[in-house]
């Protein structure tokens, strides 16, 4: 019979059912998002009947209060600016160091490196990447940390510490944990993450782009400054906030070398805290409606933080990716 | 002139009404290229060049004496070398891992391989047009086309300026995009892209230009525009044009290299003459075959 072999098959097509499926794991992920954010709305919803958002964003006390002859609490106040500082500060320094370092380790790999050395680097980039935080923490509370306040944190402080009261410390007697030594901690956890992402983005330059600045007389030096890192700059921006979103995030490693002290320090070389080691920190004590509410709110505002830097990602390679890569 | 006297010889073979076309250019084209200093005037000379890719060899035993300012093409099978052939003049071949070249290319005189020269600087003298147009993505229109003057740097803004524009006409491009300078050179059309790649190329005013296959990317239409341009073009540079078009070859060369493969997939040169001589009468066999072939 004419025609057999174009007659549909019968029952559900393999395009129907694989956008099913797929359309089922987008709702999933959607769901959960939803179904958290109203989880922690309602959850800090107690801690507004005794405080505003303001004081909780600009206070930087942060107190359980007392409880009075009748059994009400009084004088509490969840003020976050103190974690908030800490959480900005130490991923700040994170990418401060992680971002260079590890973008010109990508272009290390990808241009420079001989292939018998690129790929074992590149798997060690992968083992790094896949060591469990707490292993970091580990290491930091155990040795790091003194490491590194005897040397980098040392140079900088007697370097800027006289003129930048943020960057001063007291040589005789400084302290036993910072905000400093956590950020560079992140900046050692983020690292592989930086890597990887800006080898892909800088190996997927085209070779013609490459050739065609190479035909035009380009050094090597040349065609990164001109043309690899101009055209893979989104990608390696979008992985320098990806690592940011994950220093921001990151808990126990911080939560081990940070110090937990309240309130914003008065230098880096002060221990201090972050949004995610106080809610680790804070929460097996908080008892109460509305201590956990403070706690929901941390997370809220972690939550926000997160999500912004996800939006101006978004942005970003969108408005880049519709110029073609040109501001 | 060793030009001069080609082309009278181009005008007496060429039978056909289009190659007797590709041969005949305006007198004022002749004028300059007689009026052209020897000395810088773009003359190459390929002596004994063989191309490997670590042991493989690709080339093998190149000699050809390339005219200035006059267009070559290179004609063969696919895979016989004619990319790898190009790319060992402007010293890009090297620039792949584990890529050698042997035997000596001379350009005016001054042996391209010898340790004195500096590659970079050769590539600024030798420009290369690639398959592919290849705009740099992230700079605009006329960013592209001075790209090479900023690499050399001593060229004053207004200057470049001037360049630019000047170059843009020269590739025929510049009607099409006087008013959108500051566009990025990627949302021009294929045809528009590779004209603004031979643009970028004869603005740091190389002696010769490479071409490999620019056209075959491209529309019959923009091919057209192409071809017209390297016309134009064979009065100032030396052209060297791949292509595995032999219409092309017939349309736009003077002078026609034809390469094959031996055995053991190492390309060589078959003959070398006239295009009109070549297209109408190849003394070799192996090239009859192949132009019958292809003209089918
Ligand atoms: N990068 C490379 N590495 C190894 N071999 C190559 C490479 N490029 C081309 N070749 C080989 O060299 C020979 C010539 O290739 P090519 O110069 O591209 O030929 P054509 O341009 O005439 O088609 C072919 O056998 C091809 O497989
Ligand atoms: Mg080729």
């Amino acid at each position: 019979m004419a025609g057999m072999e174009l007659r549909r098959a019968g029952g559900m097509s393999a395009d129907t059912l694989f956008r099913r499926i797929t359309g089922t794991g987008v709702l999933i992920l959607f769901v959960v998002l939803t179904g958290l954010v109203v989880a922690f709305v309602g959850y800090s919803n107690p801690l507004w009947t005794i405080q505003s958002p303001i004081d909780f964003l600009t206070s930087s006390t942060w107190s359980t209060g007392t409880i009075d002859e009748s059994g009400q609490i009084v004088d509490a106040l969840y003020g976050a600016s103190g974690a908030l500082f800490g959480t900005v500060a130490t991923s700040l320094i994170a990418v401060l160091f992680a971002a260079p370092i590890g973008i010109l380790a990508a272009i290390f790999l990808v241009e420079f490196a001989p292939p018998r050395l690129a790929a074992p680097l590149t798997f060690i980039v992968e083992l790094i990447a896949a060591i469990p935080s707490v292993v970091f923490g580990l290491w930091a509370a155990g040795d790091l940390s003194n490491r590194l306040r005897d040397t980098i944190e040392w140079w900088i402080a007697s370097s800027f510490g006289r003129f930048l009261p943020f960057l001063s410390e007291d040589p005789e007697s400084p302290a036993a944990d910072s905000v400093f030594r956590a950020g560079f901690l992140l900046a050692i956890m983020i690292l592989p993450m930086v890597v990887a992402v800006s080898r892909e983005f800088i190996r997927s330059v085209p070779i013609s782009l490459r050739e065609g600045y190479i035909g035009m007389g380009a050094t090597k030096w040349e065609v990164i400054r001109d043309v690899i890192l101009p055209t893979a700059r989104i990608g390696l921006i979008g992985g320098v906030l990806l690592a940011l979103g994950r220093a921001i995030g990151e808990t126990i490693a911080v939560t081990m070398v940070i110090g937990n002290a309240e309130g914003v320090p008065s230098s880096l070389f002060q221990p201090g805290q972050t949004v995610a080691s106080k809610i680790a920190s804070n929460i097996g004590e908080a008892s109460g409606e509305i201590a956990i509410g403070a706690m929901a709110a941390l997370g809220l505002s972690l939550f926000l933080l997160t999500t912004v830097i996800s939006l101006v990602v978004r942005v970003l390679v969108r408005r880049f990716a519709v110029t073609g890569g040109r501001a | 002139m060793a030009t001069e006297k080609r082309k009278t010889e181009n005008s007496a073979t060429g039978a056909k009404d289009e190659l007797a076309q590709a041969a005949a250019r305006p007198a004022a084209q002749a004028a300059q290229r007689a009026s052209a200093s020897e000395s810088d005037s773009g003359r190459l000379t390929l002596d004994n060049v063989s191309a490997r890719y670590g042991a493989f060899r690709a080339v093998k035993d190149v000699t050809l004496a390339v005219r200035p300012k006059s267009v070559t093409a290179l004609i063969g099978p696919s895979g016989c070398g004619k990319s790898t052939l190009i790319r060992t003049i402007n010293r890009m071949h090297e620039t792949l891992p584990g890529a050698t070249v042997s035997g000596s290319i001379s350009l005016d005189g001054v042996d391209l391989y010898s340790s004195d020269v500096d590659p970079v600087r050769a590539r600024r003298v030798v420009g290369m047009v690639f398959q592919k147009p290849n705009p740099f993505p992230t700079m605009s229109i006329s960013e592209n086309v001075s790209s090479g003057l900023r690499l050399t740097g001593g060229t004053s803004k207004s200057e470049i300026a001037g360049i630019v524009e000047d170059s843009l006409r020269r590739a025929a491009l510049w009607d099409e995009v006087k008013d959108k300078l500051n566009q990025p050179g990627t949302s021009l059309s294929g045809g528009q892209q590779q004209r603004l790649c031979i643009a970028r190329t004869i603005a740091v005013k190389p002696r010769v230009v490479l071409m490999d296959e620019p056209c075959s990317a491209l529309d019959p239409v923009a091919t057209l525009k192409i071809e017209e341009l390297i016309r134009d073009l064979a009065a100032e540079y030396t052209i060297v044009i791949v292509t595995h078009n032999m219409q092309q070859a017939s349309r736009v060369s003077d002078e026609t290299a034809f390469f094959s493969m031996d055995d053991d997939r190492a390309g060589y040169l078959v003959e070398t003459g006239p295009t009109a001589e070549m297209f109408t009468n190849p003394k070799q066999a192996l090239t009859e075959g192949y132009i019958q072939g292809r003209f089918g």
